[in-house]
């Protein structure tokens, strides 16, 4: 899932400034999931936002509507009275937000998330970096887990000198990912693949501007 | 049930479209013979909304301030609380929503919209039942009743220290402030004719009930001593100036039984004995009558049997029983006799208490059609008679049993009166019997907080027995609201809206109780025996498909947001912590004293969205009342209100509204004058603070 984090209302509220007919969006999947663009986080921010604006003696409209997926234009379809508005706040990702202003050209779509990696679940509200989306997985190496993500430093042959009894040296409880890795290995009886030393990754696959089309499969 | 009020419907209708479409049903109103709205009325009681409390009791039953006190309560032998610890003390709640009212006027009369008249003979239970509906639904009703009352067998037989006669009076007022015409004194075939009656009104119903007491023509019964119950308790209730022997002796194992015994200890008599056919688990009375007829001293002997009784000069002297084996075969009466095994005692006065029958001397010669053995000819499924317009309820045509099962028949004859008179057809009555909510699980029993049952009080034996005062002391307001507060609201907890659910897990990881589960990648599945209706998933799906039955979010922000109305704080008071100061008896408005309060079943239901809400309506400060953490009735869930209130918080400093103005207390339970204490504290505080921005802005002249 991807995962982000809301933006104060201070900061959408300055971004908003301008406008007194404002909708706001939320994305039914991936943000909702992560507790910060749903239905919920949408009337809560709508909200927030209208009580800033109500402060300092301003009416504003404000709508709500969460649409099922941001990054898919026949649910963007979906959305009411668009052009009743002057702007679009989206609480989707990255994705759904581009989505919506491409959607709307004329409109200014402002973000309401930071969106900031694709992660894992680990429990309520709690949520950790799993995958950089580097295009080349090699996950098949290293015990299921990811050290491009999950090391501090991507390295592809660990650890370094800085594991400290499992631990990374940047601090907190960070786990040193050569250790999960080794261990990892260990249980599965294949401490022989820590030995192999991974060759340079092709980070050109991770690179901008990507695109991928599948109907091309058949060429 | 509430929300049907005001949809036109008869009360029929209404009724099952509410038991039709509750989507759950609680196991107390599923065993309530007349599916009263139990789980409703327990919580306003618990809230201290008692009117609207009392209002909801009577739509089903309909004398609540006697069934309150003589209720056999099959409701509480069903509640869920049973396998937690005990059972939610429901009939002493429902008595407290009715005594606490016992000043305000009765309904009111009702417009009679149909044009049509209905005749009921006899204001007993079933009687006053089915002319309360028929009265709701517009039609003239009268009833004819021989005694100097209405209540029937609760009036007559019924001794005052179980029921005083001014409650039953009570009852039967509000049913007559509904329009229906009371004639009392009047006894059919005697006072006014049945023929008579046919022809004047377009339907009858017959809930004449079981006058007559049964004896036993055993050698010796027409002594002078020998008595029968149903006089014996008439003369107790109406004739201050009865008297008994020294040694009495009750035959009969029954509540009537009982309350012939207990009455007689009452007049005097030093020894009262109990003798009936069945042994000691089988006897029909109630288990709370045999125990107090023991803690007043009756002598109970199961399994025998009158064989005899022994006369001198004319006078009873003693009786003879004969062992009894055993009562029943294959479930009928057949009951076997050792006749070798002989008991004797002496006795002063025999009181003859094994059975009641019709008196149908009323209907002598008229077209009713009456069976060999003195029995009405009736349908149940239509509740009619031979004849097309007369009907018949309650116990002659039931047989004998508790008040509230002849409301039950009451009931159902309004219904197919009311049906008849309508269309001008009969129909057979749907009986619905819908399946109640299964049994919490073991492993949720362990986690759910255990609140002993307030016991409800008895005046001492030793008082008790020197007079017919009333022997059940009620609760208090306080102890009626924490009773009120034990019901686990089964059923009545989350509700999913399905076409919003994202599939997040939300629910599953915050419920203390295992309820939401994971089936097919689907998580919306709730498995509603574990819910306990506490509101954290509510509170907290990022989606808003998650509703709680009975603390409905549409509901909070109305109240979060109606009008401050003078008021300047409004305070989200947990109800498990909070007892009633905001809320005095009879105040449906709950602004007093400049707060706003928002009663919360309990306060991890508390959403940010509530709180944000009553900030936008124009509060200068909002108070989240909790309990302390140790005693959170859920008590995995103490932290969330804080995580919410501090999520607020960080809102109020962004938009300028200020996070002082937001406070969380812990108000130690069941202390109202921390919660005072509290408030007042709060209050000052947010005076100093002064009006909120926002509020100025709605107000610009505060």
């Amino acid at each position: 899932m991807i995962v982000a984090e809301p933006k104060k209302i201070e900061e959408i509220k300055q971004m908003t400034d301008k406008f007194d007919r404002i909708l706001m969006v939320g994305c039914g999947t991936c943000t909702t999931v992560c507790l910060t663009g749903g239905e919920r986080e949408v009337n809560l921010m709508a909200t927030a936002l209208r009580l800033a604006r109500k402060v300092e003696g301003q009416d504003v409209e404000i709508g709500e509507q969460t649409i099922l997926r941001q990054c898919d234009f026949e649910y963007i379809d979906e959305l009411k009275d668009v052009h009743n508005y002057q702007a679009i706040v989206s609480l989707a990702c990255g994705a759904g937000i581009q989505g919506i202003a491409r959607k709307f050209p004329e409109m200014p779509v402002l973000p309401g998330v930071n969106t900031k990696f694709i992660g894992f679940n680990e429990e309520f509200g709690y949520y950790t970096e799993q995958c950089k989306a580097c295009g080349d997985c090699i996950l098949h190496l290293t015990g299921g887990i990811c050290p491009i993500a999950r090391c501090a430093k991507g390295l592809l042959n660990g650890p370094c000198g800085g594991t400290n009894n499992g631990k990374c040296e940047i601090g907190g409880d960070k786990d040193c990912a050569w250790t999960l890795i080794y261990n990892q290995l260990e249980r599965q009886g294949n401490l022989k693949q820590f030995k192999e030393i991974i060759a340079a990754k092709d980070f050109a696959k991770a690179g901008n501007i990507r695109s991928m089309d599948l109907r091309k499969a058949g060429d | 049930m509430s929300d049907l009020k005001e949809s036109g419907m008869s009360q029929a209708e209404k009724f099952d479209k509410w038991i039709s479409e509750r989507l759950v049903k609680p196991p107390c109103i599923i065993a309530c013979p007349v599916n009263a709205d139990i789980q409703s009325y327990v919580s306003l009681v618990g809230q201290g909304r008692f009117q609207e409390a009392l209002e909801i009791v009577r739509e089903r039953c309909t004398l609540p301030a006697s069934l309150g006190r003589i209720c056999n309560h099959p409701c509480e032998g069903q509640c869920r609380r049973n396998k937690i610890d005990e059972a939610v003390s429901i009939r002493s709640i429902k008595r407290f929503a009715a005594d606490i009212c016992m000043d305000l006027p009765h309904p009111g009369p009702v417009p009679k919209t149909k044009g049509k008249k209905v005749a009921i003979i006899g204001g007993g239970p079933s009687g006053l039942t089915a002319a309360y509906d028929l009265a709701k639904d517009g039609f003239s009703v009268t009833i004819f009743e021989r005694n100097d009352a209405c209540g029937g067998a609760i009036y007559t037989g019924v001794p005052k220290y179980r029921l005083p006669k001014d409650i039953v009076a009570w009852d039967v007022a509000a049913i007559q402030s509904l329009g229906v015409e009371i004639k009392t004194n009047t006894e059919v075939g005697k006072d006014i004719l049945f023929n008579e009656i046919i022809k004047n009104f377009d339907a009858v119903l017959i809930a004449i009930g079981l006058s007559v007491s049964r004896g036993l023509p055993i050698p010796g019964a027409d002594a002078d001593g020998v008595l029968l119950a149903l006089p014996f308790l008439r003369m107790v209730n109406f004739d201050d100036k009865t008297t008994i022997g020294k040694r009495v002796v009750v035959i009969g194992g029954g509540n009537v039984a009982t309350d012939v015994a207990r009455s007689a200890k009452r007049l005097g008599a030093e020894e009262v004995k109990m003798f009936c056919l069945e042994n000691d688990t089988e006897m029909p009375a109630s288990p709370w009558e045999i125990e107090e007829s023991y803690e007043e001293g009756i002598q109970i002997y199961p399994s025998w049997g009158p064989l005899e009784i022994k006369v001198k000069d004319g006078k009873v002297a003693g009786i003879v029983f004969k062992k009894c084996l055993s009562v029943f075969e294959n479930g009928v009466f057949s009951p076997k006799f050792d006749e070798c095994e002989l008991t004797e005692t002496e006795a002063d006065n025999i009181i003859f208490a094994i059975g009641q029958a019709a008196d149908m001397s009323g209907f002598k010669d008229t077209e009713l059609a009456i069976d060999e053995r003195g029995r009405i000819s009736f349908n149940p499924a239509t509740m009619q008679t031979n004849l097309a317009n007369v009907f018949a309820c309650g116990e002659v045509v039931t047989g004998p049993g508790a008040a509230v099962s002849a409301m039950k028949s009451g009931h159902r004859a309004a219904t197919a009166i009311a049906r008849y008179l309508d269309t001008g057809k009969t129909s057979a009555l749907h009986i619905k019997e819908p399946e109640a909510i299964g049994q919490v699980p073991d492993e949720i029993v362990e986690i759910i907080t255990k609140l002993p049952r307030t016991p409800v009080k008895l005046v001492d034996a030793s008082k008790r027995v020197k007079n017919f005062d009333e022997i059940e002391l009620g609760f208090d307001q306080a102890t009626a609201m924490f009773e009120a507060r034990r019901c686990m609201n089964c059923g009545s907890g989350a509700e999913i809206i399905e076409e919003k659910c994202a599939a997040c897990l939300t629910c599953v990881r915050v419920c203390p109780y295992g309820a939401p589960y994971v089936r097919q990648a689907r998580a919306a599945n709730f498995a509603l025996e574990n819910c306990q209706a506490c509101g954290i998933c509510a509170a907290e799906c990022p989606a808003l498909a998650i509703d709680i039955r009975h603390n409905k979010k549409a509901d909070i922000i109305g109240r979060a947001s109606r009008s401050m109305d003078g008021s300047f704080i409004t305070a989200f008071t947990c109800q498990y912590s909070i007892p009633e100061i905001l809320n005095p008896a009879y105040v449906k408005t709950e602004h007093i004293d400049g707060v706003n309060q928002v009663s919360m079943f309990c306060n991890n239901r508390i959403d940010t969205i509530h709180i944000l809400a009553a900030f936008e309506a124009g509060a200068d400060g909002v108070m989240v009342a909790a309990c302390p953490d140790e005693k959170c009735r859920h008590n995995k869930g103490t932290d969330w209100p804080k995580i919410r209130v501090a999520r607020v918080k960080n809102i109020l400093n962004d938009t300028g509204i200020g996070a002082e103005r937001l406070e969380l207390a812990k108000i130690e339970k069941g202390s109202v004058e921390a919660l005072a204490k509290a408030i007042d504290e709060f209050k000052k505080k947010v005076r100093e603070l002064g009006p909120s921005p926002l509020s100025r802005q709605l107000t610009p002249s505060k």
